[in-house]
């Protein structure tokens, strides 16, 4: 029965953290109901993990079964109400809800999970961040964005099955654990909250490129999502028994958001690699580490907090980057186009009112979306060619506009190095 | 284990040398036109080849003058003249 307990307590973890990133596919799709900005609408992601960061450092003190109750509670609400709401800002509202509840959630998960529950812990959070992106993009595309709300209502049930804390003896082993103390814990919590900030890039970026940029479906920007989880599962032997896992999972996923950052071609085959590797240093470096950032502790309020706090950090770093590079992009990618149309070889007749279409198609493209010239050419037989060309180059110029802020966040991952020494417990 | 990290990490190598070698590093970098660049001249024979060299030409040398590319210009020209009737 205790062991069914904290199953559902896990999958109510792994859901939680997969919040962070569950509605990055759904963007697309709430941009269009609320007819709002993309800036706006990134509000639905953030007031999440904005919420989530404070509510975790701040609900530390209560008795953990009862904020677990609570927390199940609230998520659930929050969710039935982010699946019914009719305006973008009282989505954004129940967001936060939402991650409050979660963060409650989080925050009791350890003390009644206890010490022997705090790797299992790790798994969840690093799977449920991992699958984030995929099971809201299929759930989009299979049916609606409410969909992704209506699915995780049933947390609420949670509430009536929490495990009683872990026993006395394994709170005490908890105490003693190995890597206990402060200075080590938050060097530990120091390097999880710089290697989550630097997922930003597989979670959202990444994603933001296949399906803005790109123009593929939610779904199949989902399929090659799905690459971070199967990455993440298939470390999960070597991450259990090397205690180097943190310091080769950062740089594996240091080296998976430089090759995002360098993909050769518009070809989902180059970011699937990069994701799998990605995906391998996370579930390398992230249950170890959270374990490392648990030991001894008495709630995972702080972790918690801190992995969320640097969720946001990095995105208030990357958004400016990627945003500027994104229009200078823009203006590139008009004036190669063009260059594309005037050297093409068609006769005037076919190219001036082509021209002209294109013309009036670009000053409609919603800002931050790659164009998709498609009814502008089927309305010009004969010019094939040149449509192809247009895409590539459009997918080229905007993919390398995505270069920085990949790059940034392997930086990220890279610097999540130097706290470790500090952070490692002694055996 | 340390031999399972050691080729995770080389696997990463060998996936970045892969990009690199299949021109990661320049895709999508195509620098914009410059003002007066030396352009190719627009291929094929007979009347409409002919009046597109010709115009060309001409706004080659108008945006040279301006200082502009003539894919700025001619940017520039058609934002301005959005209100013309030819442009709905």
């Amino acid at each position: 029965m205790r062991a069914a307990r904290n199953a559902l307590l896990l999958a109510g973890v792994a859901l939680a953290f997969a919040d962070s990133s569950i509605v990055v596919l759904a963007l697309p799709d709430l941009l269009t109901r609320f007819d709002t900005s993309i800036q706006d609408v990134s509000w639905v992601i953030t007031s999440y993990n904005v919420a989530v960061a404070f509510a975790a450092l701040l609900a530390q003190r209560w008795e953990p079964r009862a904020l677990a109750r609570a927390g199940a509670s609230v998520f659930g609400l929050a969710s039935l109400g982010c699946a019914v709401a009719g305006d973008l800002w009282l989505l954004v509202g129940l967001r936060a809800v939402q991650g409050v509840g979660g963060a409650l959630l989080l925050a009791a998960a350890l003390p009644l999970l206890g010490a022997a529950g705090s790797r299992r812990f790790g798994l969840a959070a690093t799977l449920g961040a991992a699958v984030g992106p995929a099971l809201g993009g299929a759930l989009t595309q299979a049916f609606d964005w409410r969909a992704i709300f209506v699915a995780q209502s049933p947390v609420v049930l949670l509430a009536l099955a929490v495990p009683r804390p872990a026993a006395a003896a394994d709170a005490g082993e908890a105490e003693a654990a190995p890597g206990g103390g402060r200075a080590r814990r938050a060097a530990a919590n120091l390097s999880l909250a710089l290697l989550t900030g630097a997922l930003v890039g597989a979670l959202f970026l990444v994603v933001v490129l296949l399906v803005d940029g790109w123009r593929l479906s939610p779904l199949t920007a989902a399929g090659v999502a799905s690459a971070l989880p199967v990455g993440a599962l298939a470390a999960r032997g070597a991450a259990r028994s090397a205690s180097r896992a943190p310091a080769v999972g950062a740089l594996l996923l240091a080296a998976g958001l430089a090759s995002l950052a360098i993909v050769p071609r518009a070809a989902v085959g180059w970011p699937v690699g990069g994701l799998l590797l990605c995906g391998l240093g996370t579930g390398l470096a992230l249950p170890s580490l959270t374990g490392w950032a648990l030991a001894g502790a008495r709630s995972g309020g702080t972790s918690v907090g801190a992995r969320h706090l640097g969720l946001v950090l990095a995105f208030v770093a990357v958004t400016p980057l990627l945003t500027s590079s994104l229009s200078a992009g823009t203006e590139r990618a008009k004036l190669l186009g063009t260059a594309q149309v005037l050297d093409a070889p068609y006769a005037i007749r076919t190219k001036v009112p082509l021209a002209v279409d294109l013309v009036r198609a670009i000053e409609h493209v919603p800002k931050g979306k790659a164009p998709d010239f498609s009814p502008q050419f089927a309305r010009h037989p004969g010019t094939e060619g040149l449509h192809r060309q247009l895409d590539e180059t459009v997918r080229s110029v905007v993919t390398r506009s995505f270069r920085g802020s990949f790059l940034l966040c392997a930086l990220l991952a890279l610097t999540s190095l130097a706290p470790l020494p500090l952070a490692r417990p002694r055996s | 284990m340390t031999r399972v990290l050691a080729a995770a990490l080389a696997a990463a190598a060998a996936f970045l040398g892969a990009e690199l070698a299949a021109g990661g590093l320049g895709y999508g970098g195509k620098p914009a036109p410059r003002p007066c660049e030396h352009r190719e001249r627009l291929p094929g024979s007979g009347i409409d080849p002919l009046v597109q060299r010709l115009a060309l030409g001409a706004l080659d040398a108008a945006a040279c003058a301006a200082g502009k590319s003539r894919e700025e210009l001619l940017l520039e020209l058609a934002k301005k003249g959005s209100d013309l009737p030819i442009f709905g």
